[in-house]
Parts: C-alpha cells; structure tokens; sequence
C-alpha cells in the first residue's frame, strides 16, 4: 500500500503538500485529549475505588472529655459496627494519621490536639451481604446523638459524573478534530481530482476503472496521513515524557494519583492509525463520489 | 464490431456536428475517416472510444448498445479500444515507458511482462534509447510514435487514431501505418481519421468522408 506506484503526479500538488502537517497538529491534539482523559479518569477513578466499599464514622469531640471516655464512647461504636451484618471491620483512625492527612493544609508539625476534629473510624464493608445503612445510622444515633455516618455517596457520584463528563469532553473534541481531518482530506483530494483533471480523463478512456483511480488517491492520502500521524505521535510521545516528568517531581501528597500505563499507550497508538484509516477511506469515499460527476 | 444508425450529436446546446451518421464495420475492417478542418472526424471519433454521448440514434460497440452501457462496464469495453489523440494526451509526469505501460498497468498485468512488451514496442517504433524520458523532451514526431505506441500496447480489438501522421514527415507516417496495418492483419479493426488525402491515396482502404458533419462519401460497408 505505502510503496505502489502512482500514475497521477499527486505528491506535487500544493494543496497536499500541507496535509501532512495538518494532519500531525490534529493527531497531536487528539491525542493529547485523550491521554488527559484517559490520565484523568485513570486517576479518579482509582479515587472512586478507594472510597467504595468503605464509609467512614465521625464521633463529634464534647468538650472537657477525658481519653478514657474518649476511648469508651469510640469502643461501643466499633462494638455496634462489628455487629452489623455487612461489615468486615471498623478500627479508629489514629490521630496521628489524620494530622498526616491534614499537614498539606496545615503545615508539617502543627499539633491537631487540640483543634475540635471528630474522631473518626474506618469502616470496611464486605461484599455481602449489604449494609442497612438506615438502621445502622439509627442505632449509632442511640449510642453516640451526633455521631455521622458518611457512605461517601455524595463524593462518589461527583467523582463518577466528573469522570464521565471527562469522557464526554474528550470524545466531542476528538469527534471534532477527526471531522477537521476529513474535511481536510476531501478539499485536498478534490483539489488533486481538479488539477488532474485531464490525467483522470485520460486514464479513464484507456480503461482505468474508478477503483483503480480510488486507489490511488487513497494510497496517496495513507503516506500523508502516515507522516503527519507519526509526527504527531513524536510530539505527543515528548509532551508526555516532560509532563509526567514534572508530575514526578511534586509532592505526591498534593497530586493525585496520575499514572499512564501500558493499556493507556496502546488506546492512544489508536489515534494515529485511526486517523490513517479515516484519511484513506475519506480519498477513496470523495474520489468515487467526484468520478460520478466527471462522466 | 461497429454500427452507427443516424447518429446524430451536438455539444451542450450547440448545433449539430453530425448528422445522420450512419455506417458499418465488420470486425478487421481498415477504414480511413476524412474531411476537411472543423467536419466532425474527431467528433466522430470520440464516439466511438465512448468520450462522448451521441444527441440521437443508435450506436452500437462490439455488438452492444453503448447508450444502455452502465458506468463499471464501460472500463472492460474501453480496453479493447486504443486510441491515439490528436493532440497525444501522453502524462507529462511519467517516462515515455510509463506513459506506453499504462494501459498495461490499468489491466493488471504483471511488471515483468509489461517491461518485455513495452520495451520491444518502443524499440520497434525506434524510440529504444528515450524509455526514461519524459514527453516534454521528446519531439513532435517522437511523443507521436509515445501515443502510438500506448494505444497498440494492449492489441486492442479495435484502434481508432486522430490524425496519427500530423506531426511526422512522410516516411515515418508511411511506417507507422505499415504499423496499423500489421496489427490489421492480426485481426484489428482499424480507423484512422486524417486530412492528408495524400497518404490515403497511398492505401487501397475505404474512406468514410465526412462535410459539415455529414457523410458524404459512405465507404463499401456502409448501407444500412
């Protein structure tokens, strides 16, 4: 496909000599929205995944408590926990990790004794059977009157809708840059079937039929489209290298967890033999539809 | 091979430029078509090698209805046609045997044979040391013999040449009917169109004669 011969002059006309060019500005954009979509929801949805499966308990602080009643009032809410049909475990999150959890904001070595924080207990859900969240709630309620249970519901279904909205962000704008692409391909394709008008007539009344001359404009487009496609694919592979550099190079504390991996790079090595695809098909799809106007 | 039955045809809203065409050829038939500058031989012409669409009547190539022709058949039926332009219509871009391999090409023969055939046939109408050149440095007569040559590449069933002597001296237009003529034999059907009542005289062939888009002369295979 990339070395047959061509009987039209195609690779000499001005208004393909731009194609190429065009096409890797598109490939690279496409691509560049489709690795943060696929970063992005690599990211949020590893979020999502941590907090499923887990809800979290708040104990409200009263003033002038003792450790020990501390102690007493967070044990007889694990015991309830425990009993629960549906949880697999509850254990108090130690002070110490949450002053870790709030030093991004607070600063390192700010003491969190004394600030009203509630105490707080991690809950691990099993996979059946499932929580009765209401009379969970109810009954802690007896136990402890303020305390919370936080099923991260609310979160999640952000997170979920961030996600899809990401997806739907990226696949609109891909949608518009492949549209781009094609429009691209056909004026050049008709610019190429007007200036060799006569070769076409010519090649035709010796018996040429419109799939031999489909062929090769599409054989052409394929090479454009290869280059662009590959310059592209270089000036993402670069980007990429520097932003994820750089991403290495921050607190992991204040990122969240952005990663590209191997199943990423094959979806995006997509994009470019896409766009090849497309270019092809748009030659041949505008070849054959201008040929039936020509005779 | 081919019939014409008061073929009558115009371009857009012009006025005819034949008229009532009516003639025969049997399959190996030599014809030569004359008439001065401006009489419709290329008209005619282009009839047959199905560039143009007749106004009127009936023609008929290899015993089909041209006008009831699809469009994907028409390829398959060009095939056995060659045609030598009037003014040559040999691809700048390509070598002189790239231009006479075309024909080849587009029928998907295998490179190898089409190098045999192309180079023998080049050589043969004396243009062996000019495969790799390009038309544009070939003369007159030179991108003549080109065009020739890629019309008979193929040995069509039926060769229709347009004024194919109007650029070579008269030895050469000698040769290159000898050329025409050769293929004949084989079973070619053969039409010439020219304005050099000379070298028809040279030939003992019909003419079919064409005035004012009209056939004056009709040949001994006309008569329907």
């Amino acid at each position: 496909m990339f070395s047959g011969r061509l009987d039209l002059p195609l690779s000499s006309d001005p208004a393909t000599r731009l194609l190429p060019w065009i096409i890797s500005v598109m490939v690279f954009l496409a691509m560049l929205m489709l690795a943060g979509a696929l970063v992005l929801t690599g990211a949020t949805s590893s979020w999502e995944k941590g907090l499923s499966g887990r809800y979290t308990v708040q104990i409200p602080p009263i003033e002038g408590e003792s450790t020990v009643e501390v102690d007493q009032r967070i044990d007889r809410a694990i015991k309830i926990l425990e009993r629960t049909p549906g949880v697999s475990a509850a254990k108090q999150v130690p002070p110490a990790e949450v002053a870790i959890s709030l030093e991004p904001w607070l600063g390192a070595g700010t003491s969190v004794v004394d600030l009203p924080l509630p105490h707080l207990i991690d809950v691990s859900l099993a996979d059946k059977p499932a929580v009765n969240l209401g009379q969970l709630r109810e009954q802690l309620r007896l136990a402890e009157k303020d305390s919370v249970v936080d099923d991260h519901g609310a979160w999640r279904r952000q997170i979920k809708d961030l996600i899809f909205s990401l997806q739907a962000l990226a696949a609109g704008i891909i949608l518009l840059i492949a549209g781009c692409a094609v429009s691209a391909v056909v004026f050049a394709t008709r610019s190429g079937i007007a200036v060799h008008h006569d070769v076409l007539i010519v090649l035709h009344l010796i018996g040429a039929t419109d799939n031999y001359i489909a062929r090769q404009f599409q054989r052409h487009a394929l090479r454009l489209a290869f280059k662009g496609g590959v310059v592209g694919a270089l000036l993402v592979g670069a980007t990429l290298a520097i932003f994820f550099k750089g991403v290495a190079e921050l607190d992991p504390m204040l990122m969240p967890d952005l990663r590209f991996t191997l199943w990423n790079w094959l979806i995006l090595s997509v994009v470019p033999v896409a766009v090849c695809v497309i270019a092809m098909r748009t030659a041949r799809a505008t070849v054959l539809r201008e040929l039936r106007r020509i005779q | 091979m081919i019939r014409f039955e008061n073929v009558g045809m115009r371009y857009g809203a012009g006025p005819e430029v034949l008229s009532d065409i009516s003639f025969n050829l049997e399959p190996g038939a030599f014809r030569f078509v004359t008439g001065p500058s401006g009489a419709g031989k290329s008209s005619m012409l282009k009839l047959m090698y199905l560039a143009e669409k007749p106004s009127r009547g009936l023609i008929q190539l290899f015993d089909r209805d041209v006008s009831g022709l699809r469009r994907n058949e028409m390829p398959a039926l060009r095939r056995q046609i060659g045609v030598v332009f009037q003014e040559f219509r040999l691809l700048d871009h390509l070598s002189a045997f790239d231009n006479v391999a075309l024909p080849l090409r587009v029928a998907g023969m295998p490179e190898d044979v089409i190098a045999k055939h192309v180079t023998e046939l080049l050589s043969w109408v004396g243009l062996a040391g000019q495969l790799d050149a390009r038309p544009v440095t070939l003369s007159g007569g030179q991108q003549q013999r080109v065009a020739i040559a890629r019309a008979v590449i193929a040995r069509p069933q039926l060769l229709l040449a347009d004024e194919p002597t109007g650029n070579v001296d008269d030895a050469i237009a000698v040769r290159l009917l000898y050329l025409f003529e050769e293929l004949n034999k084989v079973g070619t059907t053969i039409v010439i169109a020219t304005h050099n009542e000379g070298l028809v005289s040279h030939f003992d062939y019909p003419v079919l004669h064409l005035e004012d888009g009209i056939l004056t002369t009709p040949s001994r295979d006309a008569g329907i």
